[in-house]
């Protein structure tokens, strides 16, 4: 015991300006990302990036809440066609349209949170898988003469004074957008609210018994997480400056729910990782796409069944086994 | 009024194809409380697996039957050995719907590989000419499915509500220790459920596949589409989920026909969203203990 809690000041004393080193370095390396990076890992980065910012949306629901929605390619799409129908239409500049999509998607995952989150379980899995998919199916056979159908909308690029902003702005952009989203989360798993809605995902009798009003919190954590993914719809959506409903079919709302089982669910560090790794993944599978399926449903078996709390604890337990710190 | 009645026919039997879909998930979930998202996607070997064996015509067709019904049935118990340490620990029910959904995964990653998420091959097996029966004109394929779906739910019902191993099933869906403690063997049970709901969906699958171009990613609007009707009729319940797939069967035929084809979808996710705020229970009103 003794000898333990002595290793643990030395790892202390050893430990602190390490990590503090390596965390600056860390820092220093992603903000001087854009300057030294090729155009092509910059794109990489920037659609890993959206990954982090979609995961981080649906961790607040799927993680804290605990409760399941496959139907989180429809808020992405929100953000992305109001950004676009709003640049189209009636030229609003880039970041009032922006705000108002997110705030429009907040209305809408209010709506729809008032018959969708009377479901639970599987019956939720379907009202929310039945939402994404009639969003995608009206976004791109439904309405086509608004939203040009399988064409999508071309967008225009976003300006400071005459100059066009480039791949490194939005880098920047992406990035406080994630920093944003991230405060957010740490701050919400931290307050009151964020507790009751880890209790939700506990047991709800329970919550209930202790005074959480199950309902109200979900809906908090719907629209919440509903405006983070028109946030990453409507950031994402300017950055490649057309905005097509391939961007927001169902394969999108697996991935986004990949990102957060593979980051780990319920943590929102775990979420900003999951969600670089699934969605570079995806890019650097675009010429593989016929392994693309493959690949996602090893990859959510794995996860599942052998790493249920994600990457992170699944590496450490491996590390711990090939010690033998397991077989004592 | 010709257009009508083809309308008509045409929706009933897309809607028999949900139906059986929507079986095949109540069969599963009588059985062990796991929603199975794979459904589609064991469509899909079905129709995989017709191609190779029955639509290529190198063996019997029969026999071809037996090979597809053989193929969904191994892939279906293959998703079933993923899912079994999930539902034997009684974890989240999110847990096994997205196993099951890796699996599907899988299998249809598989199959895409081997097709390159091509088409697969089809054919008429009773040809083209419809049938007059008084004043319809039904082809043998549409046919073929209504009577296929009639015959298994009514089968399966029967199995479920009039046996004794259908009593045993229901018993190890409602609780699973009790299950075991009178004497069922809990994982041969599920064994079989899986083995028997796997069948349907392929069987779904090799019917389906004349009337569209399959693919790969076929699997998706089948599995949905068969959920929303279990759903709309009422899960749990055989007859119900026929029920369903008709309704939602007619309402796309007719909505595609007569509205607009691109908006069926919408109106399709109206319909569940209404039956699960006023009648969850479906229209059936079935309920679960």
């Amino acid at each position: 015991m003794i000898e333990r809690t002595a290793l643990n000041m030395k790892k202390n004393i050893l430990g602190k300006p390490l990590k503090l080193a390596f965390a600056g370095a860390v820092i220093v390396a992603i903000l001087l990302f854009p300057i030294f990076s090729s155009r092509i890992t910059l794109h990489f980065a920037m659609v890993g990036l959206t990954g982090a910012i979609l995961a981080l949306g649906l961790n607040i629901f799927f993680g804290y809440c605990g409760q399941i929605n496959f139907g989180s390619a429809g808020f992405f799409a929100i953000g992305g066609y109001g950004v676009a129908l709003l640049d189209k239409y009636i030229q609003m500049p880039y970041f009032a349209s922006l705000f108002l999509s997110i705030v429009i998607s907040g209305i809408i995952a209010f709506i729809m949170s008032l018959p969708l989150l009377r479901l639970r379980e599987y019956m939720l899995a379907l009202g929310t898988l039945a939402f994404g998919m009639a969003i995608y199916e009206a976004v791109s056979k439904g309405f086509t003469s608004y939203t040009g159908g399988e064409d999508g909308i071309n967008i225009s690029k976003l300006k400071f004074f005459g100059t066009p902003a480039g791949d490194t702005f939005f880098f920047y952009l992406f990035l406080i957008a994630i920093l944003l989203c991230y405060w957010v989360s740490y701050a919400l798993r931290n307050s009151r609210t964020g507790r009751a809605m880890v209790s939700i995902s506990q047991d709800e009798t329970a919550a209930t018994s202790l005074g959480v009003n199950i309902n109200n919190y979900l809906i908090q954590a719907f629209m919440l997480s509903g405006m983070i993914l028109a946030l990453a719809g409507g950031l994402f959506v300017k950055w490649t400056g057309w905005c097509s409903p391939e961007y927001f079919s169902l394969k999108n709302s697996i991935l986004i729910l990949l990102a957060v089982v593979v980051g780990g669910v319920g943590s929102a560090f775990g979420a900003i990782i999951g969600g670089l790794i699934m969605f570079i993944l995806q890019e650097i599978l675009v010429p593989l796409a016929i392994y693309e399926m493959l690949a996602y449903g090893i990859i959510l078996c794995i996860f599942l069944l052998f790493m249920p709390k994600g990457i992170k604890s699944g590496i450490i337990s491996i590390a711990n086994w090939f010690k033998g710190a397991n077989r004592r | 009024m010709d257009y009508f009645l083809l309308t008509l026919v045409t929706g009933v039997s897309i809607g028999c194809i949900y139906a059986l879909v929507g079986l095949a998930f109540a069969a599963i979930f009588n059985a062990s409380r796991v929603i199975n998202f794979a459904n589609g996607d064991l469509a899909v070997v079905g129709a995989f697996a017709a191609s190779l064996f029955v639509f290529s015509g190198k063996v019997h067709p029969a026999i071809g039957f037996l090979l597809v019904l053989m193929l969904s049935i191994i892939a279906g118990l293959l998703i079933n050995q993923l899912v079994e340490p999930s539902v034997r620990r009684k974890a989240p029910m999110i847990n096994s719907i997205l196993i099951t959904m890796g699996g599907g995964l899988i299998i249809v990653g598989l199959i895409g590989i081997f097709t390159n998420f091509g088409y697969f091959r089809t054919g008429h097996l009773w040809g083209l000419k419809p049938l007059l029966l008084g004043k319809i004109r039904i082809s043998p394929q549409y046919l073929a499915i209504i009577v296929v779906t009639a015959v298994l739910a009514s089968a399966y019902w029967f199995f479920l509500n009039r046996t004794n191993w259908g009593l045993g099933l229901r018993v190890l869906g409602i609780n699973p220790d009790m299950a075991s403690l009178v004497g069922i063997n809990t994982v041969r049970g599920r064994m079989f459920t899986w083995a028997i709901s796997s069948g349907i969906s392929g069987i779904a699958g090799f019917l389906i596949a004349p009337l569209i171009v399959p693919t790969a990613l076929m699997g998706l609007p089948v599995v949905v589409n068969g959920f929303i009707a279990a759903v709309i009729g009422g899960f749990g319940h055989p007859l119900a989920a026929v029920t369903g797939g008709i309704i939602l069967g007619l309402l796309v035929q007719f909505f595609t026909a007569y509205v607009s084809a691109g908006n069926a979808h919408l109106v399709v996710f109206l319909l569940l969203l209404g039956v699960l705020v006023f009648r969850p229970t479906g229209i059936w009103g079935v309920k679960l203990q």
